[in-house]
């Protein structure tokens, strides 16, 4: 098959126009060129007019797509969102001022970058508003059927000649262009008739269907922003929080119900690399469990509009502690978990297990595992001491208050970090990701094509002229209005062989 | 024999094709430009059968994934969608020099690619999920789309600065490079597309959050910004021609970056370098 042949430059619309494309110069639908608040000339009218043209062009859509890109790649360059330690290390003073001051330790959250997407919407919004009311005219209209003016205006006709009745031939070309483009027009015209059909109208509405996604996933992503939020939390086995650490500003925020971490466990590959992490959690609502649930990477728990997901994990080592008093020998015992504050015994103070050392060694000499504490005693400065676990002649060295403190026994205990969010907005922003896709299909491989068929007759012969005109994809919608003139020429040959009982010519 | 050692051995037949659509297109001997196309075809059936290979060994060795998880698998993908592309346009309009534009793109894929670790590992936990299998197929189709689109921006550009010169006269005529090359764009823009949410969904099921402004989804977003400014350009201000040939090359320069650029800043995708 040959390559058909493309419409010559020139063929597109210049001007401020968008989202609607008409190709060709036939294709405008004369309510197109009516707009509010322009002349003839498309002339913004008064300064409301101009700041409607102003959000309206297409010309600031390219710009404002533009700088987008532009502006997006320092925020890949300068790392985001880091301490001001990290800026302070690997940037100069004057550079760090600057960074400061036009937010680009954290730009895509800036008010300038935030400014150009709210742009970006306006300018979509606006010109969609102003264009739409024509677009939908034109695809509510009633189709309009076979013009003789509009035919006779096309270009690249397909024509044959038949000996086939105008009569005979008429109904089998209604009948194949039913069978190949839908719904037939009929309009009888001087000696013939004239057919027209037409498909994907409605595919003219794609470049909104996108737009309005894009919108939507906007929209959700302030939706989220606004009433959602993004925390953590370390949970070790067997314990229950109410409450998570905002990942931005550090804050609490409290759960609508409590989360307890009954189990977490690591798989491995055979080569050492992590296979799964899991975590089984309860969730529980006015203290008494609802339901238990095993999380994974990818398979997050969801309950009231939170969501929890499998986000790292750690080790704790909690220990059983034997104070014995170096006067009276009073034994007590605590069980001590790491990085948290515990009364002495006899009201003495208070302790801390600060770390956990599973292998200390001291002057090249290995010690074993250490417990490090930070002591506060009732008198005195606070210090540090460490409790050794498996040399305990050595915990006879020093006393937190008058206590001899030793560790009887210890086990490590993992615990689950997880990323706890809320997003309202994500409904939003999945509508707006399907109609984008469905809308990039119907907008790119899709289109409105027309086709027109002419069929003919004098006292001896018929003349068939088929042409088609479409908004977009002129020379794929060319081949088959192309087919279709094939397989009306072979159908009147039929016709006529039949009719005549000769080979036509 | 191991799906490596295939895909190596492909690595030399899209060379070898490459060279004869070269010497077809550049000494205008049609036998020359057919054998360079049974050769790519040859090489577009050994990438196939070494992408399944690997499949089938990720399988023995009790992983069984998809090899679409690390750059060296995604090299070898690219190089068999782009190359399938550029015949299937070979074939559909009879470009034969089409070849010596898009078959570079397949060998040096795959060239780079036997510099890459071959080697197979299991999945972390991150990477385990079908979201995966979507977001790389349909990205790549997308770089592969703009890959197309690349070359017959080349070609176009050759053929408008001669036209009737050595090269340009076996060239298709300017607007059908320019119409094939816009074609190609919205198929890379819709998969680019469909690439980026399905990665956003990925994103949202694994770590809760759907956009990170992590540098490659950054990237990838400009890609998108460029590619959507360019078909705007030409649909609404009626671009066509030489500017948009070497709009869509500035395009590709953003896609080479999104892929291997990317890996040269730090982020969420570092498995992927």
């Amino acid at each position: 098959m040959p390559f058909p042949k493309i419409p010559k430059k020139g063929g597109l619309p210049r001007g401020p126009g968008c989202l609607t494309v008409p190709v060709n110069k036939e294709e405008r639908a004369p309510q197109e060129r009516k707009r509010p608040g322009m002349t003839k000339n498309q002339q913004p009218v008064g300064p409301l007019g101009r700041l409607m043209g102003f959000f309206a062009s297409v010309k600031l859509s390219i710009a404002l797509l533009l700088t987008l890109a532009a502006t997006s790649i320092v925020g890949t360059v300068i790392p985001q969102g880091k301490t001001a330690e990290f800026y302070q290390q690997n940037y100069s003073a004057a550079f760090q001022r600057f960074l400061e001051a036009v937010n680009l330790t954290d730009m895509y959250h800036s008010w300038w970058f935030q400014a150009l997407l709210v742009l970006l919407a306006v300018n979509l919004m606006v010109c969609s508003v102003k264009r739409l009311p024509s677009t939908w005219k034109l695809v509510r209209a009633r189709p309009a059927g076979f013009h003789q003016g509009r035919f006779s205006s096309l270009k690249d006709k397909e024509e044959f000649e038949t000996q086939a009745p105008v009569n005979d031939l008429a109904p089998l070309v209604e009948k194949t262009l039913g069978r190949r483009f839908g719904k037939v027009k009929a309009t009888p015209v001087d000696q013939g008739f004239g057919y027209w059909a037409e498909r994907g109208r409605w595919t003219r509405l794609g470049p909104y269907v996108i737009h309005l996604g894009f919108l939507l996933t906007l929209a959700g992503g302030v939706l989220g922003s606004l009433y959602g939020f993004t925390g953590y939390v370390n949970l070790p086995e067997g314990e229950t929080t109410e409450r998570v650490s905002l990942r931005d500003s550090k804050d609490l925020q409290p759960l609508p119900f409590t989360l307890r971490c009954d189990r977490f466990s690591v798989q491995f590959y055979d080569n050492g690399m992590p296979k799964e992490y899991t975590s089984t959690l309860t969730v529980l609502e006015g203290g008494s469990p609802a339901f238990t649930q095993d999380i994974e990477v990818n398979h997050p728990l969801r309950h009231k509009g939170i969501n929890v997901f499998q986000s790292s994990y750690g080790s704790d080592t909690s220990a059983v502690l034997e104070f014995a008093h170096a006067e009276t020998g009073m034994i007590y015992e605590k069980e001590a978990a790491s990085r948290r504050m515990m009364e002495l015994p006899e009201g003495e103070g208070r302790f801390m297990v600060v770390e956990f050392d599973p292998s200390f060694s001291h002057q090249g000499m290995d010690l074993g595992p250490v417990f490090h504490l930070h002591v506060f005693p009732k008198e005195g400065p606070p210090f540090q001491m460490s409790v050794f676990a498996a040399r305990p002649e050595l915990n006879r060295m020093r006393t937190a208050g008058p206590f001899h403190v030793s560790a009887k026994s210890w086990k490590q205990t993992y615990y689950t970090g997880l990323q706890v969010t809320k997003d309202p907005g994500v409904g939003m922003v999945y509508t707006g990701f399907i109609l984008i896709i469905a809308g990039c299909f119907v907008t790119f491989f899709l289109f409105h094509g027309q086709v027109f068929v002419l069929v003919s007759g004098g006292k001896k012969k018929t003349r068939v002229s088929v042409a088609g005109v479409a908004n977009k994809n002129q020379q794929g919608f060319g081949i088959r209005v192309h087919r279709l003139a094939e397989i009306l020429s072979g159908q009147a040959a039929d016709l006529e062989k039949r009719k005549t009982g000769r080979e036509p010519r | 024999m191991t799906s490596s050692f295939v895909l190596s051995i492909v690595t030399f037949v899209y060379f070898g094709a490459m060279c004869l659509y070269w010497a077809g297109w550049v000494f205008h001997k049609p036998v020359l430009s057919r054998s360079a196309t049974l050769v790519a075809v040859v090489g577009v059936a050994g990438n196939l059968a070494g992408f399944g290979l690997r499949w089938w060994e990720s399988h023995q060795m009790g992983m069984g994934h998809i090899p679409l998880t690390n750059m060296y698998e995604s090299l070898v993908f690219f190089a068999m969608v782009t190359m399938a592309v550029s015949l299937v346009l070979e074939r559909q309009y009879r470009i034969r020099a089409l070849g010596a534009v898009v078959a570079p793109f397949a060998f040096l894929a795959m060239a780079y690619a036997s510099l890459k670790d071959a080697d197979q590992v299991p999945l972390v936990p991150a990477l385990q999920s079908n979201w995966l299998t979507a977001h790389v197929f349909t990205a790549f189709l997308g770089y592969a789309g703009f890959a197309a689109a690349t070359g017959l921006a080349v070609m176009y550009l050759l053929k408008k600065s001669g036209p009737d010169s050595g090269i340009g006269r076996s060239l298709p005529e300017a607007p059908v490079l320019d119409q094939l090359m816009y074609q190609n764009i919205l198929l890379g823009f819709l998969f680019l597309t469909v690439g980026i949410i399905t990665g956003a969904v990925w994103a949202n099921s694994a770590w809760g959050r759907y956009w990170s402004w992590d540098p490659k989804e950054t990237w990838s977003l400009i890609t998108w910004l460029i590619y959507a400014a360019l078909i705007h350009l030409r649909l609404v201000r009626g671009w066509m021609g030489k500017r948009t040939a070497i709009f869509a090359i500035v395009g590709f320069a953003a896609v080479l970056f999104t892929w291997f650029g990317v890996n040269y800043l730090s982020g969420l995708h570092s498995y992927a370098s």
